[in-house]
């Protein structure tokens, strides 16, 4: 066991965490470290092909925008759920976020004038997503990674965080291994930021990287902080069939159409103003209509981009068009893409208030697996990348004034008693049940009860599952005892985050008796603003006695558009 | 429908062995599922040590370059199909020119270390204000392709030049610094270049590996050749690749041709020419040597037109050969 201290630790080191991490070095005197289990640019940062929205008003083809609309837009793509105070600051800080990047050195599509192109996105009254072809995530995490090269951020590639260490209310700092040698390390620190991403692996059928394991959501709920929302997880509508690639919404923003068996442009029974740029939660509701009624094709629908012709697509949608004929043997420009909803994006996560604070004194939370309270019910297509700079840069200057203004406590805690203790067995355990066989049961349970459509009988069923496959974890076994690069020991680990996060899902979907944006409940259809005009949040109460966890609502902060 | 797909697999423990060696499985898959599809179901059922990274499976994150029979790719981006066309197993090796730290786990510090050397980020001090830079739509064409770099290290495993020099910054790195070089907004350009000069972006043997390789099919030898010319134009003409291409320019000027006895003298200097007197002795005696006195060649006007034609759309040829180049490698791609 060896000991480091830094004034702050960033866990995660994509676009949100490396954010924090610019901001924390703009003050010479303190220290950080990110510590991200894979290598930074390998983040899931780098999938996101659309764009980030702000109201440049860059793009006037179809009016004046302004932050009011942006702010409109994502309340009511939020389905009321979003807290108003937090939105409205969010897209203030949009603009000058996006220009900061663009001096960074970012690469963005550019209009013929040379500004920041534009280009419309789901849910949105004006085309306020600004993008790098549909590299967007690419050209960030790059730029981002750059830049913090540039200032000489502290990185530790490739070390796993399985606590973080709290006493008291307080945040301690975190223990951490380090892949490559399975050497374990404690790491005081003042402040902590966790930027760790989502979990939608959790689901079988998702779009997402392998490592998007929800390990801080979890280890922040272990550690006393509840999860809110943590029920509404965003399906993207159109994944490429059979292969789990994300298809970005630009291409229905550039003028792409969904088709069923009948040729027909379904959207037009669910949304006929908005169409294709409808919310996400509609669209993938109407698509799984259209299949289970029939009006699908081989359990899909079918996206058409052959009208944009291969000169416009290889221009603006040149990874879209690659990888539907890498993965698929697909010409977009020729052919039909089967394309079907899929497990994307955490709308909500670790509670945290606009300043990214969580209920533990020290420890912050930015980017994906925090729920600030902006995405509401439904997030924006767009509005999660600028959701990784607003507040990773938030959570970075807020660490760095907490770190400031607060002693670190003297404190006898060590917390290297016994803590390891249940790794080694893990390591060490010759015949059990193989994590692989526990992962694949929990993502099959949750793509079937706890995806687009929910009930309870679909839900208590799942929990229960949940519950068996958690006590199979109590005699989990990776079946590799080397010390040394031993994934599948980690990928043990990560499954207990899997296990705690799916529970979390699945037991505040059982508690929320309304349909609500991407929540939707068979047995209640209905919206009911008057018992449900509220966020979930959701407790870990476990510990010795294994007690359930606890639910409890808070109210949501209406300031200007009632619903 | 499935088939029993072979998988020679190299391995290696530091800790346990003294040499890397092959191990063989046999998988069921379709033709259609990833090489990667084909780790992850050998540790999930075979063989639960088998280091590997991965991270995205849709080719963006470079977590899982490899070398699949021969050649560096993204193992999620490799179908079975690809390589059962030509070979009947398919063949893992870890990335080439970096250290191996287990199975298919490299150590890419060394390679970090030379995309880090070139300070990849934006040098400029002009007053930013509160609006963005303008780009224009041409400006940034110039650098989306190069800006697409995952660094991967695909094309920096297979290039030959970098496994006899390690001076040789890499085909990458190269591809990382046209993106500053080329970009407007960058105020360092002819420091850049006299960076990568040192860094030898002489060296580069257009084998063409790292056109072949790039997952992002970025094309590192056009690359390559925009920034060889661009070290030219500002005047960075220190190097024997910089004098040798001016040397050509110059035969063909004087001579419409390129003279073999002249070209030496230009390109190392009369001093390094008179060191290779023993090379020219035998070329004498089997009455090889090219002549000192070129005589201009007998169309020598036609030549002189079409060489100022050239010099016009130099930069246009370029280019564009750079496209022709791209077409057949991507042909030849297609049909493995």
């Amino acid at each position: 066991m060896e000991k480091l201290y830094f004034d702050i630790v960033i866990i995660g080191g994509g676009a949100a965490g490396l954010r924090a991490a610019l901001e924390i070095k703009k003050t010479k005197e303190l220290s950080c470290a990110v510590i991200s289990k894979i290598h930074p640019l390998r983040s899931q940062t780098c999938m996101a092909q659309g764009g980030m929205n702000a109201a440049l008003n860059n793009n006037t083809t179809q009016g004046e925008d302004s932050i009011l609309s942006h702010f409109e837009d994502t309340v009511i793509g939020g389905d009321y759920l979003g807290d108003q105070d937090t939105i409205q600051y969010f897209c203030e800080e949009a603009p000058k976020c996006v220009i900061e990047l663009e001096h960074m050195g970012m690469i963005f599509t550019r209009q013929e004038n040379g500004k920041i192109a534009q280009r419309p996105f789901g849910g949105g009254m004006f085309p306020r997503t600004c993008y790098s072809r549909d590299f967007t995530g690419h050209m960030l995490i790059s730029t981002l990674y750059q830049e913090a090269l540039k200032n000489d951020v502290k990185f530790f590639d490739e070390w796993y965080v399985p606590e973080i260490l709290v006493e008291e209310g307080f945040v301690r700092g975190v223990l951490a291994f380090d892949i490559s040698n399975l050497q374990q390390y404690t790491i005081t620190a003042k402040a902590v930021i966790i930027a760790t991403g989502g979990a939608s692996t959790i689901y079988n059928n998702t779009v997402n990287a392998v490592t998007s394991t929800g390990d801080g959501i979890a280890l922040a709920y272990h550690a006393g902080a509840p999860l809110k929302d943590i029920e509404f997880v965003q399906y993207h509508p159109t994944s490429l069939a059979h292969k789990g690639v994300l298809l970005t919404e630009g291409a229905r923003g550039e003028g792409g159409y969904l088709i069923n068996n009948r040729g027909e442009r379904f959207m037009e029974r669910y949304d006929p103003q908005k169409m294709e740029l409808s919310k996400r939660d509609v669209i993938c509701r109407a698509i799984q209509n259209e299949i289970i009624e029939g009006r699908g094709v081989d359990g899909c629908v079918l996206l058409d981009l052959t009208h944009l012709g291969e000169k416009k697509l290889k221009a603006l949608l040149p990874q879209v068009y690659s990888l539907v004929s890498e993965f698929a043997g697909i010409d977009a420009s020729k052919e039909l893409i089967p394309v079907k909803p899929a497990a994307h994006y955490f709308i909500g996560g670790i509670d945290t208030n606009r300043e990214c604070e969580t209920n533990i004194k020290g420890l912050f939370a930015a980017g994906e697996c925090a729920s600030t309270g902006i995405h509401g019910a439904n997030r924006l297509g767009g509005n999660s990348l600028m959701e990784t700079i607003v507040f990773g840069k938030k959570a970075g200057e807020n660490a760095v004034n907490y770190t400031k203004n607060n002693e670190m406590q003297k404190t006898d805690f060590d917390p290297s008693q016994g803590l390891f203790d249940d790794f080694e067995k893990i390591l060490t355990r010759e015949k059990g049940v193989h994590y692989s066989k526990i992962r694949n049961n929990l993502r099959e349970t949750m793509d079937e009860n706890v995806g687009i459509f929910r009930s309870a009988d679909s839900l208590s069923s799942a929990l229960k599952r949940i519950k068996e496959l958690k006590d199979d974890y109590n005699n989990v076994a990776c079946l590799c005892p080397d010390r040394n690069y031993n994934y599948a020991f980690f990928e043990t680990l990560e499954l207990e985050s899997q296990l705690t996060v799916a529970e979390a899902v699945t037991t505040a979907a059982l508690n929320r008796k309304e349909s609500r944006g991407a929540h939707f409940r068979k047995d209640f259809l209905k919206r009911n603003d008057d018992n449900y005009l509220k966020h979930s949040l959701i407790y870990y109460c476990g510990g010795e006695d294994n007690k359930e966890p606890r639910i409890d609502f808070r109210d949501v902060k209406i300031t200007r558009f009632k619903p | 429908m499935s088939h029993k797909i072979k998988f020679k697999i190299q391995r290696f423990d530091p800790t346990k062995d003294k040499k890397t060696y092959f191990k063989e499985y046999e998988v069921s898959l379709d033709m259609w599922n990833t090489v990667l599809e084909g780790l992850i179901k050998i540790r999930n059922e075979n063989d639960p040590c088998l280091a590997f990274r991965m991270s995205c499976k849709s080719g963006i994150c470079g977590s899982c370059a490899m070398r699949i029979n021969g050649r560096a790719r993204l193992a999620c981006k490799t179908k079975i199909q690809d390589i059962y066309k030509n070979y009947s197993e398919v063949k893992i090796e870890p990335l080439g020119n970096l250290e191996v730290l287990k199975d298919l786990v490299v150590d890419m510090e060394p390679f970090y270390a030379e995309m880090k050397n070139l300070e990849p980020w934006l040098k400029n001090s002009y007053e930013k204000g509160q609006h963005e830079s303008r780009v224009s739509p041409e400006e940034n064409q110039k650098i989306e392709k190069s800006g697409e770099c995952i660094w991967c290290a695909a094309c920096f495993s297979d290039c030959p030049s970098r496994e006899v020099n390690k001076n040789y910054m890499g085909p990458a790195a190269s591809v990382q610094a046209h993106r500053f070089i080329f970009d407007v907004r960058d105020e360092h350009k002819k420091e850049r270049l006299e960076k990568i000069t040192d860094k030898k972006i002489w060296l580069c043997a257009h084998c063409e590996k790292a056109t072949e390789n790039c997952p992002q099919k970025i094309d590192p030898q056009s690359v390559i050749s925009d920034l060889r010319e661009e070290t030219i134009h500002n005047d960075i003409t220190k190097t024997i690749g910089a004098k040798h291409v001016l040397a050509v320019d110059k035969s063909i000027k004087l001579f419409g041709e390129i003279s073999e006895s002249w070209l030496p003298v230009w390109t190392f200097g009369p001093l390094k020419v008179i060191r290779e007197t023993k090379a020219a002795l035998k070329l004498l005696t089997h009455k090889k040597f090219p002549t000192l006195k070129p005589k201009k060649i007998r169309d020598f006007e036609d030549i002189t037109l079409l060489y100022h034609e050239v010099y016009k759309d130099a930069l246009e040829k370029i280019k564009n050969s750079g496209r022709t180049r791209k077409k057949m490698v991507d042909a030849q791609r297609t049909r493995h």
